[in-house]
């Protein structure tokens, strides 16, 4: 035992100090002739020193590196309106509308200003999508957002599966060239379901799984109709590289275990 | 029971007549499917059937890619295809008529094990049988240990794990989307901007009303968002590895350390996954780990050494056992599977043997397929 995988299998028991004495000796002469190991093995030492730990070593930090990181969190909270003096002008206002000949004056120019306005906003937006208007910068009733993305994954996750299943299973025959132009098409549409899912809340186990899959997806998207088997080969490589197929199965598991909860929860 | 059903099937080997008449097929929905003169494809005249069925059920039309799939084999039962056509399916009832689709699927494990959808196919009936369990819940507790190769249907604990983990995380996000952004209104559906990826777990935190702890999630995040520099890896790290720091900064700590791309945190995880006293840091530090830049080979090698480690641990610590083998088979390569089927073959402890079963069941490549195929046969 003593290629370089094998020590490097070593190196954490070394650091830590719980190798038997010729496995230590054998560790330690492969490290004098070895700078990966050897950088390996003293950032794990200096790492185990610190567990558990007998001193913040954040607080080594000189005060002017906090001070600039709080100016900088500071930077980056939004900024609350400052708070306006009410301007006489107000009062001289409030006190014209308290007189009751001024009050129907006012009345009647409200009325027509909103008329105004109304027939204005109705000529401007008749055209435009409803989903273009930006609704509120606000709370939209009191419950948080239902979780409808999660049925868009869950349907995202189940046609990918579908495809890689599908490529997985191709029978592939050298020298032959594959019809992929299905697979192109549901690719480029899942890349469009990808981009709208990752602007959502998701879980960061989710996120990861998506942009994996985008990889797989963006291949598959560009590839020819009629791809020659070493790249389809390459495709599927990179499907098992990843093992993305394990990785959707088990996401929608614990999809379907939450949905169980859900509707427990519900009932 | 997956596997006692399994090897019921085997032993009754009998053959169920295929079923479904050959109803009126409908038009293909797209172009027909391009066959190039002299490719394999071309050369079997069941292949434009299997593409109108396969499309179909990209397209999700269920019932129309039965159809397809019906008349293939029907009109070309010797076909190359055959395996495609009935695998598919199974998939179609899957979506449709869970019946109908466990029958489907354990039909084609019984008379197709050398085909190359077996994994799937077991994969699948796995999923269909936790579904019915969890339909069925609450499920009456096992009485006694199950012996041998009894597994009962059982999710992995760290699936359950993973399950409440993304459950907390999507729920605080969608309230403090909620709360703070700007919401798009897309006819009745409410388009929440949701933040960047490396802000996620940072909205995550179970103290999120913590003033304390939020300023300092805060300063993290403004961290990361400015100067990825040796300072800036070097202050996470120390938080990290610091076992005084509050558990959800730590975790936001941990998962930034991945935001450095010309950095290798592999040390650092390697550490807390191993020696950490917190149980849910030392969890995350292994996924982390498993999920990390480093090569197949070494995650895997590390992880296996670390399951060997935890396995000779007093006390044994059971969950980092857990997320190590739930590791391993996110890596899935060669060295993993045969770890995996090490572990359910000869694993003392049992729901270990459960999960490692599971999990071959979904990797689904050739050699944990042949892997599985061994234990339903009993030849390990």
């Amino acid at each position: 035992m003593s290629s370089h995988r094998d020590i490097r299998r070593l190196l954490y028991d070394f650091a830590a100090g719980q190798l038997e004495h010729h496995r230590h000796t054998l560790v330690e002469r492969h490290l004098e002739g070895c700078a990966e190991c050897r950088e390996e093995c003293t950032e794990l030492r200096a790492m185990l020193k610190r567990l558990p730990a007998e001193s913040n070593p954040s607080a080594d930090l000189p005060t002017a590196f906090w001070q600039e990181l709080l100016n900088d969190v500071s930077a980056r909270l939004p900024v609350r309106p400052k708070r306006r003096i009410i301007p006489a002008w107000i009062f001289d206002w409030l006190e014209f509308i308290s007189i009751p000949r001024h009050q129907a004056i006012i009345g009647a120019a409200t009325v027509l200003v909103l008329v105004a306005i109304i027939s204005g906003m109705w000529f401007a937006f008749r055209h435009e999508p409803v989903h273009k208007h930006i609704a509120a910068a606000t709370p939209v009733g009191t419950k948080p957002p239902a979780p409808a993305v999660n049925t868009r994954l869950k349907a995202y996750l189940r046609k990918s599966k579908v495809l890689l299943v599908g490529l997985n299973n191709m029978p592939l025959e050298e020298g032959t060239a594959v019809d992929l132009s299905l697979e192109r098409t549901t690719s480029r549409a899942l890349l469009h379901e990808a981009r709208y899912l990752k602007d959502q809340p998701l879980d960061e186990r989710s996120a990861a799984l998506i942009s994996d899959l985008e990889k797989i997806q963006i291949a598959l998207a560009n590839s020819r109709e009629r791809e020659d088997i070493p790249g389809l080969r390459l495709i599927r490589g990179g499907i098992q590289e990843e093992n993305l197929l394990f990785k959707i199965r088990i996401a929608e598991t614990v999809f379907t275990r939450l949905e169980d909860e859900t509707q427990h929860a519900d009932q | 029971m997956l596997t006692n059903r399994l090897v019921v099937a085997l032993l009754m080997g009998c053959l169920l007549p295929v079923a479904g008449a050959v109803a009126e097929l409908p038009a293909p929905s797209h172009p027909p499917a391009m066959s190039a003169p002299g490719t394999g494809e071309a050369d079997d005249p069941a292949y434009a059937l299997y593409r109108d069925g396969y499309h179909s059920i990209l397209e999700e039309h269920w019932g129309e890619a039965r159809k397809f799939f019906a008349e293939l084999r029907h009109r070309f039962p010797g076909s190359r295809y055959r395996d495609d056509a009935e695998y598919w399916t199974a998939f179609s009832w899957k979506q449709e008529d869970p019946a109908k689709a466990r029958d489907a699927y354990e039909r084609f494990i019984r008379e197709r094990s050398g085909s190359t959808y077996f994994g799937d196919a077991v994969a699948d009936l796995r999923m269909l049988e936790i579904e019915a369990a969890l339909a069925d819940a609450p499920q009456p507790p096992p009485s006694g240990a199950p012996t041998g190769y009894e597994i009962r249907i059982r999710l992995p604990e760290e699936l359950r794990r993973i399950a409440r983990d993304m459950e907390h995380i999507a729920r605080a996000q969608s309230m403090t989307l909620h709360r703070n952004l700007m919401v798009l209104r897309e006819g009745d559906t409410l388009l929440a901007k949701a933040p960047p990826a490396s802000m996620r777990l940072r909205l995550f935190s179970p103290d999120a009303d913590d003033p304390e702890l939020q300023i300092r999630i805060n300063a993290l995040d403004a961290m990361i968002a400015g100067k990825r520099d040796e300072t800036a890896f070097k202050v996470l790290q120390d938080i990290a590895l610091d076992g005084r720091q509050p558990v959800p900064i730590r975790h936001v700590a941990l998962n930034s350390l991945t935001e450095f791309p010309q950095k290798d945190p592999g040390a650092v995880f390697l550490a807390v996954a191993n020696r950490d006293t917190n149980e849910t840091i030392q969890r995350i530090a292994i996924e982390l780990f498993a999920a990390s830049n480093r090569s197949r080979g070494d995650r895997t090698e590390r992880l296996m050494d670390m399951f060997r480690r935890f396995e000779k641990s007093a006390p044994r610590r059971e969950g980092a056992l857990s997320t190590t083998l739930y590791a391993l088979a996110t890596i899935g390569d060669d060295r993993a599977i045969d770890f995996i089927v090490h572990i359910a073959r000869s694993s003392t402890n049992q729901p270990l043997r459960s999960d490692a079963i599971y999990y071959l069941g979904n990797i689904g490549t050739d050699r944990a397929r042949q892997a599985l195929f061994r234990i339903v046969r009993g030849e390990y």
